[in-house]
């Protein structure tokens, strides 16, 4: 299937009832999720994927991609308007965003958001759409050595660069590999670590467990600290365009935050949120107005807020051509393919063309929706960031338990969404990453299968998995990634130079 | 509201517990691997990529304990204190007593007493509105998730 045809057979896939709702649905409902305080994209997603199983496997994953693309932009309205990021990639928005706001932009901005973000998404689905079958052709040659080492290598860097210490990523993915132990063995049958519960026996609930970490924990961090809830102002759609200068002064880092994010997307690691920091980085070091960059200059939210909805919608490589999450959200798509019994991997594309031309077409569909409706929509988004923390609070905890029991209507689902919410509270607390548990427990069982795969096909050699070509090269890459700071400091040490950071640390 | 009432705990204290915790459940974890049938290489067992896991584990507690001791002393991590600390536990006793009565009383009524106490504890609000509030959110999620939605959630009493 030429791409031509794969774009014509993806337009006759979305453009059905079914799916057109669900790619709305899914954009709104992200954007709800975004704004919201203590509802991220991950436990949104994760909250919203027992509906998905009701529905066929497009339409899931349609209304999943929906949900992450609009989340991004849901994230930067709190972020203009109330200096509060709806989820981590909106960090950086905050900063010139709100002072923009301050100085009476707020409407212009969330227009140069919702542009940005437009342009960033659709430009990256169009590299979604030419790389992924590139990737998942050169996957075909992959055997259980080379994805032992995609998955092993993936899931290490992951937990090397989310952020923080290396304890604060390697602990959270210890315990997650650790926890996708638990539950009946794929090969032989025997059960391990259930202790007589039935309801353990198929392992540890996704659902439950990202809803506890994500959604209970940041709950519980908002109760905490409730007496900091803030009001945002009218915004009103008079005050929705932007001026001709700020159109100029937009374009180049929107260009900029798009390729930017889309290398970011293909990379493991919590994509979104460090493009828009790389993005952010960049725009103060090229950009032609620098030295407004902070203070409240629109390059400032133009470059991030493009940036981290390409990185979002490029994250889907990965998952669609190699069936690897390399961030917690692919990882509730993969959890949510395979329940569909769906494998991605090298053969998706032809083995589900459905799935793979509707999800991206519906991507254009979708973030075209998301332009149309979100600049009008915006007094919608602004009233729902007046409703009482007394409103939202137990009506998205009940969401999240009725999330929980509904996938296995097990009450063991919701005891373990209670202990995981505790558990994702205290990492919090100590700054640790909570997306390596989560890869970690999505890749546990895959790097498991091939690990015992390998050893199988290579009569016990252990060697298999550092033999081949493609194996060898990942690994080379695993280990220049993890090196990184090591070679930093070399490089200055021998030449004398100073390297800067893409990365912010926590501190800036 | 009150304003915030912070405690503190220091970092290098949480994460040398963190570690020594992690130290002891990856040991309790690995000792039970151990009784898991481990194979052999060329037909590795169900044994074999837990022990993996374990000793990883180990490895990662003992390097959070390590990067524990290097902390400067003043290093602290803020805990909620005074009224928000005891919102924080009000919540978790709430969802504690929600699982409970959840299989007993159903989602409904369950839900409703779980909403009402939530906002008392969560708003200055009267009891009346309260109710008011309550009733018409859990009427409404009953009504979305266990009619329109059939997902067959606990409705204890109401099941008779």
């Amino acid at each position: 299937m030429t791409t031509l045809d794969g774009i014509l057979h993806g337009l006759h896939v979305v453009f059905t009832y079914q799916n057109l709702l669900a790619a709305l649905a899914g954009a709104l409902a992200g954007t709800v999720i975004g704004v919201l305080p203590g509802l991220g994209p991950v436990a949104g997603i994760a909250m919203i994927l027992p509906i998905t199983y009701s529905l066929d496997a497009t339409a899931g994953i349609i209304m999943m991609a929906g949900i992450f693309y609009g989340a991004m932009y849901g994230g930067s309205t709190t972020a203009v308007l109330i200096n509060m990021p709806g989820e981590s990639a909106s960090v950086m928005t905050c900063i010139d965003g709100y002072k923009l706001t301050r100085k009476g932009r707020a409407g212009a901005v969330l227009t140069i958001v919702a542009v940005g973000s437009f342009i960033g998404g659709t430009i990256s689905v169009a590299g979604v759409m030419l790389f992924a079958p590139v990737l998942g052709q050169f996957g075909i040659l992959f055997g259980p050595a080379e994805f032992f080492a995609l998955t092993a290598g993936g899931l290490m860097i992951l937990s090397r660069i989310s952020g923080g210490t290396l304890a604060a990523g390697l602990f959270p993915m210890a315990l997650g590999l650790v926890l996708s132990t638990v539950g009946q063995e794929a090969v032989t049958g025997q059960n391990r670590f259930t202790f007589g519960f039935n309801d353990l026996s198929q392992g540890i609930e996704l659902v439950a467990l990202v809803v506890g970490l994500y959604g209970l924990a940041e709950i519980m961090l908002v109760i905490e600290s409730l007496h900091t809830q803030v009001k945002p102002l009218n915004v009103r759609l008079r005050d929705m365009m932007p001026t001709r200068t700020e159109w100029r002064r937009s374009w180049a880092p929107f260009g900029r935050g798009t390729m930017l994010g889309f290398i970011f997307g293909l990379l493991p690691g919590p994509a979104a949120t460090l493009s828009s920091f790389a993005s952010y980085r960049l725009e103060k070091a090229v950009s032609k107005h620098r030295d407004e960059i902070g203070d409240g200059a629109i390059e400032g939210v133009a470059g991030p807020e493009t940036a981290n909805n390409a990185a979002a919608t490029a994250s889907m490589v990965p998952l669609l051509a190699l069936g690897i999450p390399f961030n917690a959200i692919t990882a509730l798509m993969l959890a949510a393919l395979m329940v569909h019994g769906v494998q991605p991997g090298p053969l998706l594309i032809s083995a589900h063309p459905d799935i793979f031309w509707g999800v991206i077409v519906s991507m254009y569909v979708g973030n075209l929706m998301l332009l149309v409706l979100n600049i009008p929509l915006i007094g919608v988004w602004v009233s729902m960031l007046r409703i009482p923390n007394y409103i939202f609070l137990p009506l998205i905890l009940m969401l999240a338990v009725i999330g929980s029991y509904s996938v296995r209507n097990s009450m063991m689902d919701v005891y373990i969404f209670l202990l995981v919410g505790v558990l994702g509270y205290i990492l919090r607390k100590l700054e640790f990453q909570l997306a390596p548990m989560v890869i970690g427990l999505v890749l546990g069982p895959l790097i498991e299968k091939h690990m015992r795969e390998g050893l199988f096909m290579s009569l016990g050699e252990v060697s298999v998995f550092y033999s081949s070509p493609i194996a060898i090269t990942i690994w080379v890459l695993v280990l220049l990634i993890l090196t990184i700071g090591i070679q930093r400091a070399l490089i200055e040490r021998l030449f004398g130079v100073r390297l800067g950071k893409i990365v912010l640390d926590n501190n800036e | 509201m009150m304003p915030m009432q912070a405690a503190s705990f220091q970092k290098r204290k949480a994460y040398l517990w963190m570690g020594a915790a992690g130290v002891l459940f990856s040991a309790c974890y690995l000792g039970m691997s151990l009784e898991l049938p481990f194979g052999h290489l060329d037909q590795p067992g169900a044994g074999i990529f837990p022990v993996v896991a374990g000793v990883i584990l180990l490895i990662a507690s003992l390097i959070t304990m390590r990067e524990g001791w290097q902390f400067e002393p003043a290093a602290r991590i803020e805990l909620p204190g005074g009224q928000d600390l005891k919102r924080l536990v009000s919540l978790m006793l709430l969802l504690l007593g929600f699982f409970i009565m959840l299989p007993l009383l159903g989602l409904l009524i369950s839900s409703l007493i779980f909403c009402i106490l939530l906002m008392r504890v969560i708003s200055d609000l009267g009891w009346l509105r309260i109710v008011a509030y309550s009733v018409v959110m859990c009427g409404a999620l009953y009504g979305a998730f266990v009619f329109l939605l059939k997902v067959p959630m606990p409705r204890g009493v109401l099941a008779y």
